[in-house]
């Protein structure tokens, strides 16, 4: 009876011990540029902005380039949702009309991958992407938005399933 | 001398061998870095070729995938293949980095600043084209490749060329001078082996030598032990003297020898204890014997302490060192004076010996002359008396005085003999002597004796005629005579003696005469050529001298032949005289091709007549001559074997020449030349001496005393011929008639007979 007991016990701490680092910004969405880019800290309506394309350069004069992942990822979702604030339809149709319109020059990118956003960031002084916080290697800068580095609890972007 | 040579040798063959070894091992070390070194700079040159490889292969793989990035729209290729180019390019910095820490880079460092700087410029375009790129404006990317990134990536590409090649360059240069250092290391090494091994052969050689050396150090001391053992323990006296001619060492015998102590002969020289008179005999040695020229033996004086004269024999020898130079003289000294006066004691009793003996025989010659005169007038008047019809008694007494009278005769004419062979006066005329003539004249004069002891004369044998010997005539017949009377008178009553010739060898005749008498029992035969030694005859009524058979020896000997003895104790003796066996004069004319009377046949044919006289003693040579002249119908020849005869007949016939032997039996042909040249009558005619003695001074003396030529024995009958024609000629001018020669004529004579 002593040994079931014991590796239930096993079973459920190490459990315990792969939630537990989620609840702490492994949920937050951070936001990557390239190292070279001097920006440190942006505020979420900069973040809109830039994402908008309605600020196409960055303080040292490059050209913003969002790149995202593909639609149906989480981190696009999570940018839509938290920076957008638009719909998969309403984010086709808004960069549709920029484009058709003149107003928008720079469509974000798609990446298949968080790495392939890492490696764009990495590659393209101006590109700015998203990414969850633990899949962030030092090739790019993560951001803080607001005044907050991601695993902040008060971190603003964080996904919205927790 | 050798050793201290081989030690110096040792001491410095170690201190070589330090040193070498020392080098050998900085050598090796020297030869491991530069192979290290070698080592490294290969390994070194093919990676910074590899680098270089890989940097050219991932230039191009970065470039190749960048613009495989340029060539797609998918922003997830872009991005794979910028992160490929990336990756690409980390290696290229990476092996960039790689290649600025080879060495190799020292002398090229242009060639790699160069590349790095246009590598870095290249980075920078790459990094603009990618970010164009994915920024989604290709044509922009497009626009800054061809603008600046061909460039920049040609530029880097040159650079790698020219990287490569000098770092080719360099690599060649280095790989030489490593090379080349490995090689001098190398070498060096090489030669420091083989001085090793040089060093371990010379100290192979000298450990040998070492060896040798110890061996010959102890066979030396060995000697030199049995040296000093011979040189104190010798019998003899023996010095080693140094080249200033003074005593080193001396030994125990010399020291006794000239009575000094070791201590006081060192330091002196050998001149000291010489005796004066040897003195400059003595300074001579030293010189000589280093030239080597001094005698082996020298006999010399020297004088004791104590002043007394020794006589002794010097040895010595040089002693040479190492080198062969002079070292020492060791001398050998032997005490002889005992010796010595043995010698001069001998010497002195030698002399004294012949001096009594030439008194002895100089007293028996003169003694034997003046006895010979008073026995002439005894003898004489005895044999006058006995011709006076003496009375019976008187005649008993008479012949008394006879034989007692020619007895003393026999005694000295022996003696008289006997003195003359001793003293070298006994004159030998060597000639021809035919044997046959010789025995039977023998024994036609013993004959009555004979008879007288009723003793037989053996009838001869048929002797060959032609058989000679070479001796003198009248001392054969003398000798046969001695030994037949002998064989009579010790002959038993009604005994036998018998004369025989045989032939001993191809160039030897033995004469024997056998008798039947009581023999020589062998003890005393030994006696038996002793002077006046008869063996106990003295002591019976046979008379004899006891000088016969001495003198017949010495006779022999002085023909140079030999007479011996074979007797047995009552059956008789044998005695034979053997002597050298010669041709007979007549086989010179046998021999001759064309007989001489031929030649003169004709040219006497028409001759006048004339009368030769031979005198002469030897029937052989008379009978010679007569054949010679048998052809000569012209020529009378006249004979006589006695020269009082012969001075008859001279003086009666006045032949037309005269042929004189010089050995007579009454009188010497000198006598008998000096008689017809003292007589008027006979002055004139020529004489032709015919002698066996050659001797340039009996001839000179003849023909001093008148001889008008002389011809020797053998005669040489074609010489004889033509003197004959010489003197015949000469007579036939007339010459001799009037008692005057031709003086031309003479001396020709006289050349041709002396050739």
């Amino acid at each position: 009876m002593k040994p079931r007991i014991w590796i239930v016990a096993f079973f459920i701490a190490g459990l315990a011990l792969s939630i537990a680092p989620r609840a702490h910004g492994q949920g937050a969405l951070a936001v990557i540029v390239n190292k070279n880019n001097p920006i440190e800290n942006v505020t979420l309506d900069e973040l809109r902005k830039y994402c908008l394309q309605e600020r196409k350069h960055w303080a040292d004069n490059k050209r913003v380039t969002v790149v995202l992942r593909e639609p149906g990822q989480a981190e696009r979702e999570a940018v839509l949702q938290l920076i957008y604030q638009m719909s998969e339809s309403d984010f086709n149709r808004y960069f549709l009309q920029g484009e058709f319109t003149g107003e928008v020059q720079g469509v974000p990118k798609h990446l298949s991958s968080a790495t392939g956003v890492s490696r764009f960031v990495f590659n393209v002084p101006g590109a700015i992407g998203f990414a969850r916080a633990s899949d962030v290697d030092s090739s790019v800068k993560v951001l803080r938005v607001n005044g907050y580095a991601p695993g902040d609890p008060r971190y603003p972007l964080q996904f919205p399933n927790g | 001398m050798k050793a201290v040579r081989l030690n110096r040798f040792s001491g410095a063959m170690i201190a070589i061998a330090v040193l070498a070894i020392g080098a050998a091992v900085f050598f090796f070390f020297d030869l491991s870095r530069s192979q290290h070194a070698s080592r490294n700079t290969y390994a070194e040159a093919i990676r910074g070729l590899d680098i270089i490889g890989d940097l050219q292969f991932q230039a191009q793989e970065a470039r190749r995938t960048l613009l495989y990035a340029l060539a797609t729209t998918d922003s997830n290729l872009q991005v794979q293949y910028a992160d490929q180019s990336r990756a690409a390019e980390a290696l290229v910095s990476q092996r960039l980095a790689e290649y600025g820490s080879l060495a190799f880079g020292e002398r090229g460092r242009a060639a790699p600043k160069k590349l790095a700087r246009d590598w870095t410029a290249y980075l920078a375009v790459r990094d603009e084209l990618i970010a164009a790129m994915l920024e989604g404006d290709p044509k922009a990317a497009v626009a800054i490749d061809l603008e600046r990134g061909v460039p920049a990536f040609n530029a880097l590409r040159a650079d790698l060329e020219t990287t490569k090649d000098q770092f080719k360059l360099n690599a060649e240069r280095l790989l030489k001078e490593v090379d080349a250092s490995f090689q001098r290391s190398r070498l060096r090494m090489l030669l420091m082996f083989g001085m090793l091994a040089v060093l371990g052969a010379l100290a192979a050689v000298n450990a040998r030598l070492r060896k040798k050396s110890a061996e010959a150090g102890a066979a030396r001391e060995a000697s030199e032990q049995n040296f000093r053992q011979i040189f104190e323990e010798a019998p003899i006296g023996m010095a080693v003297v140094g080249l200033d001619e003074r005593f080193i060492q001396v030994n125990a015998a010399l020291c006794e020898m000239v009575g000094y102590s070791a201590e006081e002969l060192t330091g002196r020289t050998p001149l000291d204890i010489t005796h004066p008179d040897d003195i400059a005999l003595s300074k001579a040695l030293p010189q000589a014997m280093l030239s080597g020229s001094a005698p082996s033996i020298v006999e010399k004086r020297y004088i004791r302490k104590n002043g007394d004269v020794i006589w002794a024999t010097r040895t010595g020898c040089v002693i040479h060192d190492q080198t062969g130079a002079p070292r020492h003289f060791l001398i050998m000294v032997e005490d002889i004076t005992e010796r010595k006066n043995n010698a001069v004691a001998l010497q002195k009793a030698k002399e004294e010996a012949e001096t009594a003996n030439n008194a002895k025989s100089e007293f028996l010659s003169r003694m034997s002359h003046e006895l010979r005169t008073p026995l002439n007038a005894i003898l004489g008047f005895g044999q006058l008396i006995e011709r006076q019809n003496p009375t019976e008694a008187q005649q008993t007494r008479i012949k008394y005085i006879l034989n007692a009278g020619r007895h003393l005769l026999d005694l000295i004419n022996e003696v008289l003999d006997i003195s003359r062979i001793e003293m070298g006066r006994m004159q030998l005329s060597l000639e021809p002597v035919c044997v046959a003539h010789a025995l039977r004249e023998t024994l036609d004069l013993i004959r009555p004796v004979a008879a007288n002891h009723s003793v037989e004369l053996c009838p001869l044998d048929d002797f060959d005629e032609t058989v000679h010997v070479l001796a003198d005539r009248q001392r054969l017949r003398q000798i046969l005579l001695n030994l037949v009377t002998n064989a009579v008178k010790y002959n038993r009553l009604g005994g036998s003696v018998s004369l025989s010739c045989t032939l001993s060898g191809q160039d030897k005749v033995q004469l024997a005469v056998s008798d039947t008498g009581p023999g020589i029992a062998a003890d005393k035969l030994p006696r038996l050529f002793t002077p006046f030694d008869r063996l106990g005859a003295e002591q019976t009524d046979i008379q004899g001298t006891g000088l016969g058979l001495a003198l017949c020896q010495r006779l022999v000997k002085e023909m140079g032949g030999s007479v011996a003895v074979n007797s047995t104790v009552g059956e008789g003796s044998i005695f034979w005289v053997e002597l050298s066996r010669t041709a007979s004069p007549l086989e010179a004319l046998a021999t001759r091709k064309t007989p001489p009377a031929m030649e003169w046949k004709e040219e006497f044919t028409h001759a006048s007549p004339r009368t030769v006289l031979y005198i002469e003693d030897n029937l052989s040579n008379v009978t010679l001559i007569e054949q010679i002249l048998e052809t000569k119908p012209h020529i009378e020849l006249m004979t006589a074997i006695q020269g009082t005869v012969g001075l008859d007949l001279a003086r009666q016939h006045l032949p037309d020449l005269i042929l004189l032997d010089l050995h007579l039996p009454d009188l010497p042909g000198w006598e008998v030349l000096r008689q017809l040249q003292e007589n008027e009558a006979t002055r004139h005619i020529p004489v032709v001496v015919i002698s066996a003695d050659a001797t340039a001074r009996q001839i000179e003396r003849l023909m001093a005393a008148g001889a008008r030529t002389y011809l020797t024995k053998p005669v040489d009958v074609e010489n004889f011929c033509r003197v004959l024609d010489e003197v015949t000629r000469s007579v036939a001018g007339g010459t001799h008639h009037n008692g005057r020669e031709s003086g031309e004529s003479s001396e020709k004579l006289a050349a041709a007979t002396v050739d």
